[in-house]
């Protein structure tokens, strides 16, 4: 592995400097090139390269020099951009008074290979120039005020040699970067070093910002680098480095929000102090102070970690907020896929489907916001509960998270355009039009299950198409096709099961199935309850339809598996609404999935599947009265063979879901 | 013909994109800013009709073919459909449909710009708010000038199209002396300009000669000429105004601009043009670090910040003069002429 060394000179101890390249010069063949950044006159150049020359690495070394000071992040993004683009796979970021003694970054090198991670690496240092082993830094730590500080400086060093152990950070003084970890830096951040930063605090910043995108910090416990150091640790009296310090402290809040170490409250407070102090005691600090605050917008809106979502070793944290039943199939389902997928922790609030949506309200806002703040990383509204959409941003803003929506069914167009509650315009038709719109707006991520739906979410709502996730509904691992029972005296089962709701077109269906003339004995089961079930059972009888169509109680899911298994047909959804032309239907992924025969309703959202289920579904337009009757009839005089198309659905719905995981993953912001 | 000719024939058998601009510029005013270099640019590309509707905002009437909309509710006379327009100014987000445009651009957040009036402060952050949260179409390209304008209104990938400069400011003779001049260039005012800076380096001893260029007549600005002429007595210079042509005459080999502007959301906004324009002529900048465009190689900057030592300003005028050669190559790269090319390529990949 080929290692080069960076180092950035500021006004640099020249003595300091010759025994730091003096100890370099004790094994040169444990490194490649020596990358140095000179600030400073070209007296000092002179000085400089007297200095290599004498330590015998003028040739190994390549000189940048400026005359102004562009800053510790700057210089060394720029030296690591020119090591990396020279070929060196690994480059150890050094500074001007740390010693590197024989081997040692040799063995920091072959630890590295040997932990094979994409990381952040530094060795423990201790400090230059004492008798007894005295640490000078064994990683970077957080205190709850929000202050990052070196592990045990000035303790007594433990060095456990051939310990690797992960850390809040490692110290720019001394910090192996692999070219993987590099590179992954500045694809997934932006950057390496936030040069915003000028000096101090970047490199702390910098390990939160690693592990934002699941590159650790880690600590490599061995012997032989040493530290000089001539600002330590909270020690202040130093003008340019207590204003940096008070700037960068400001800084790291904007840059990094709720992803700062720390308590909330107890940072909070302790920026209080800081800025107080400024004020009254250490005006000298005060300029500092006044860039942070002059910068904000700039530092928080091109951040590149205020959005995200923490990736990598520690689960993705998810409260799913509002599930009335565990059971149903779309909750069910995407948080299967937070679980096994992305290895997701996930919290349910539950509510009931009992009446009081202001007492469900107060249960959600009691229970997303009891945990600690920051406990979640996304909020998912659960499907049915568009109504409660500012509760959840509420809750998700509470706990610093991504807002997840769950637009699966909205208020207006059930409460008004199925089942007809109010009059469009009314008062009431616009409050539900409205929740359906802060609902879709308040996500960050919005979830819908069709594309047709989506295009309704960005023309009607306003939602950016970038916000706006796809989720088929899908079908249940039970969904699989069975093998079709002999029919017995020519007879055309046909199965319906659901809620009797507006959007099934219930009457629609009875009245098809009298008209049918097919050959064949048209037989329904009907499974399920609701509120209009009675009607339909009355409107069977009314139409002489009693020994041919049967009501069922509801079954539970696994039952449902053999229902379908009965059949011949599985029957859609019929209902004139303009959600029933944009969604696809449970039972119609159900039966589809189960091999079975699906009559539904046109709707442009079928486009999406119709060819992953040749001759499996039939579409009828049901302004057509005859249009249902007259397709049982076609069935009933076409034989029906097996089909098994749920693993194309399957995977048409995995290829779906994957997408949201890049979006959870990626952690950022619309 | 080959498929991309014939992809090149088509496009152009179409005719231009866009034939109507709604914009800051006012008739008969210099053509140096941005939207105007850009349309001009993209005029000459055949993007932009040679002769398009034009709609200003401003006290300016309607004259020259630009009709006026206004100052109090500019965005009411965007028409109600838009493509083929390229709404340029943030001001017209008075109304939601000026997101709607088939091209909107964005540059220096106005919506916190000192010299921009309170009430187009506001509708310049509705605008971007609307963009941020897609107001805009799907079929809306929307580019900005710097990276901080891009995450303002949300965007990512390409949509940063930074400043340019004319090709022509690369092929002027410099003909200075070898001077240790300092060349600094108006507006100046409150909330851009770092007063102390400006007194500073205009005094750190490094300059023989300090030309300012259209001081104004900011009372600050007035303040501290007074304190100039005190220190530099005749190596002060003010001239009204100065034109590349006459910076060239200047530019030597020890010439230096400085850009003394204060560091802050609004200067971070930019793209700073002036940057270009030096360059372009061949001039060393000083410039504060933070503000030096990113994706510049500082190579002939001077970045100050918090701890500069400008002692060594004499040391660096010393060094490095800026090649002929190397002018021409950031002129070709940097030109308005390849912006407008580079938004060209993404007008076509958004059809």
């Amino acid at each position: 592995m080929r290692v080069d060394l960076t180092m950035v000179l500021y006004r640099p101890d020249m003595a300091e400097l010759g025994r730091t390249l003096d100890s370099l010069a004790e094994d040169p063949d444990q490194f490649g090139l020596l990358w140095l950044l000179l600030s400073g006159s070209d007296d000092q150049r002179r000085q400089l390269e007297e200095l290599l020359v004498s330590a015998g690495l003028a040739e190994v070394c390549r000189v940048t020099h400026r005359f102004d000071n562009i800053g510790f992040a700057s210089g060394h993004n720029r030296l690591l951009a020119q090591a990396f683009g020279d070929g060196a796979d690994a480059a150890l970021v050094l500074n001007p008074d740390t010693r590197v003694a024989p081997d040692a970054l040799r063995e920091l090198a072959d630890a590295v290979e040997a932990d094979d991670r994409v990381a952040l690496y530094g060795p423990t240092i201790l400090r230059a120039g004492t008798d007894a082993t005295v640490a000078d830094s064994m990683g970077i730590g957080w205190t709850a005020d929000g202050r990052h500080f070196d592990v045990g400086q000035g303790e007594l060093a433990r060095v456990d040699a051939g310990l690797i152990v992960t850390v809040d950070g490692v110290t720019g003084a001394c910090l192996f970067v692999p070219e993987r970890t590099y590179a992954k830096l500045l694809r997934d951040t932006g950057w390496f070093f936030d040069d915003t930063f000028i000096a101090y605090r970047e490199d702390a910043e910098l390990g939160v910002r690693a592990s934002l995108v699941g590159v650790p910090s880690r600590l490599v416990h061995l012997e032989g680098f040493e530290h000089v150091r001539s600002v330590r640790g909270f020690t202040r009296g130093a003008t340019l480095p207590d204003l940096l310090g008070v700037r960068n402290r400001l800084l790291i809040r904007h840059r990094l929000g709720r992803h700062r170490p720390g308590r909330w409250g107890l940072d909070r407070f302790r920026d209080a102090i800081v800025t107080a102090a400024v004020y009254l005691q250490e005006r000298s600090s005060l300029p500092g102070l006044r860039q942070a605050r002059a910068i904000r917008r700039f530092s928080t809106q091109t951040s590149s970690t205020r959005g995200r979502v923490r990736v990598g070793d520690a689960p993705l944290r998810v409260l799913y907020l509002g599930i009335e039943d565990p059971t149903y199939p779309r909750n069910a389902r995407i948080r299967r896929f937070l679980e096994e997928e992305i290895g997701a922790d996930v919290t349910i609030v539950g509510i009931d489907k009992g009446p009081g949506a202001i007492r469900k309200a107060a249960i959600l806002i009691r229970q997303g916001l009891r945990p600690a703040r920051g406990s979640f990383q996304v909020v998912i509204l659960g499907e049915f509960q568009v109504k409660y959409g500012l509760i959840a941003k509420l809750v998700a803003r509470y706990h610093g998270a991504r807002l997840v929506v769950d637009w699966f069914v909205g208020l207006y167009e059930t409460r008004v355009e199925d089942w007809e509650m109010a009059r469009p315009g009314s008062p009431r038709a616009r409050v539900w039009r409205w929740l359906d719109q802060s609902a879709a707006r308040a996500g960050d991520v919005v979830l819908t299950d069709t594309d047709e739906r989506a295009k309704m979410l960005v023309a009607d709502f306003g939602v950016s198409p970038e916000r706006v996730t796809v989720l088929p509904v899908g079908a249940p691992s039970w969904a699989r096709p069975a093998p079709l029972a002999e029919r017995h005296g020519g007879t055309l089962r046909v199965l319906y099961y659901g809620g009797y709701l507006p959007l099934h077109g219930v009457p629609y269906i009875l009245r098809s199935i009298a008209r049918a003339r097919s050959v064949l004995r048209i037989e329904a089961v009907f499974i399920g309850g609701g509120e209009r079930r009675a009607a339909a059972e009355s409107l069977s009888r009314e139409l002489g339809l009693v020994d041919r169509v049967q009501f069922v109680d509801s079954v539970p899911e696994a039952q449902l598996a053999g229902e379908i298994a009965k059949a011949d047909v599985v029957l859609g959804v019929f209902g004139s609404s303009p959600k029933a032309s944009s969604v696809i239907a449970n039972k119609v992924w159900q039966g589809l999935s189960s091999g079975r025969v699906v009559i539904t309703r046109e709707s442009k959202a079928l486009s999406e599947i119709s060819g992953l289920v040749p001759g499996l579904l039939v579409t009828v337009d049901p302004e057509e009265g005859q249009a249902l009757a007259d397709a049982l009839d076609a069935i009933g005089e076409e034989p029906t063979g097996i089909c098994d198309p749920s693993a194309r659905l399957e995977a048409y719905v995995a290829e779906r879901y994957g997408r949201l995981a890049v979006q959870l993953s990626s952690g950022e912001s619309p | 013909m080959d498929t991309v000719k014939r992809d090149s024939a088509e496009h152009a058998a179409a005719g231009p994109v866009l034939d109507a601009v709604a914009w800051a510029v006012q008739p008969g005013s210099g053509s140096r800013t941005r939207p105007a270099r850009l349309v001009a640019e993209l005029q000459a590309l055949g993007v932009v009709s040679s002769e398009p509707a034009r709609l200003h905002h401003g006290s300016a009437p309607s004259s020259g073919g630009s009709m006026s909309a206004g100052r109090l509710l500019p965005g009411r006379s965007l028409p109600a459909e838009l493509a083929r327009w390229a709404v340029l100014s943030p001001v017209f987000g008075s109304s939601r449909r000026a997101a709607r445009a088939s091209w909107v651009d964005v540059y220096d957040d106005w919506s916190i710009a000192p010299d921009i009036n309170p009430l187009h402060r506001v509708y310049a952050g509705r605008f971007y708010s609307g963009l941020r949260h897609n107001a805009a179409a799907a079929e809306t390209l929307v580019t900005a000038n710097s990276p901080y304008m891009a995450s303002k209104v949300g965007l990512h990938g390409d949509g940063v199209v930074p400043n340019g400069v004319d090709e022509s400011v690369g092929s002027l003779l410099r003909s200075g002396d070898d001077v240790a001049r300092l060349i600094v260039l108006g507006n100046f005012f409150d909330g851009r300009t770092d007063w102390e800076l400006f007194a500073r380096v205009a005094t750190s001893g490094a300059f023989h000669e300090v030309i300012i260029g259209h001081p104004g007549s900011a009372a600050p600005m007035k303040a501290l000429l007074s304190s100039l002429r005190a220190t530099l007595g005749s190596r002060l210079i003010t001239r009204e105004w100065l034109d590349e042509r006459e910076l060239a005459t200047l530019t030597g080999p020890r010439t230096a601009a400085l850009i003394p502007h204060l560091v802050n959301d609004y200067t971070l906004s930019q793209d700073l043009m002036k940057v270009y324009q030096f360059l372009a002529l061949g001039m060393k900048i000083i410039c504060p670090r933070l503000l030096w465009p990113a994706h510049l190689e500082p190579q002939y900057a001077y970045l100050v910040d918090f701890g500069a030592d400008l002692g060594l300003l004499p040391d660096w005028l010393a060094h490095d003069s800026i090649p002929d050669t190397w002018r021409a190559s950031f002129v070709g790269e940097h030109s308005w002429k390849s912006r407008a090319r580079r938004i060209k390529s993404l007008l076509e990949e958004w059809e």
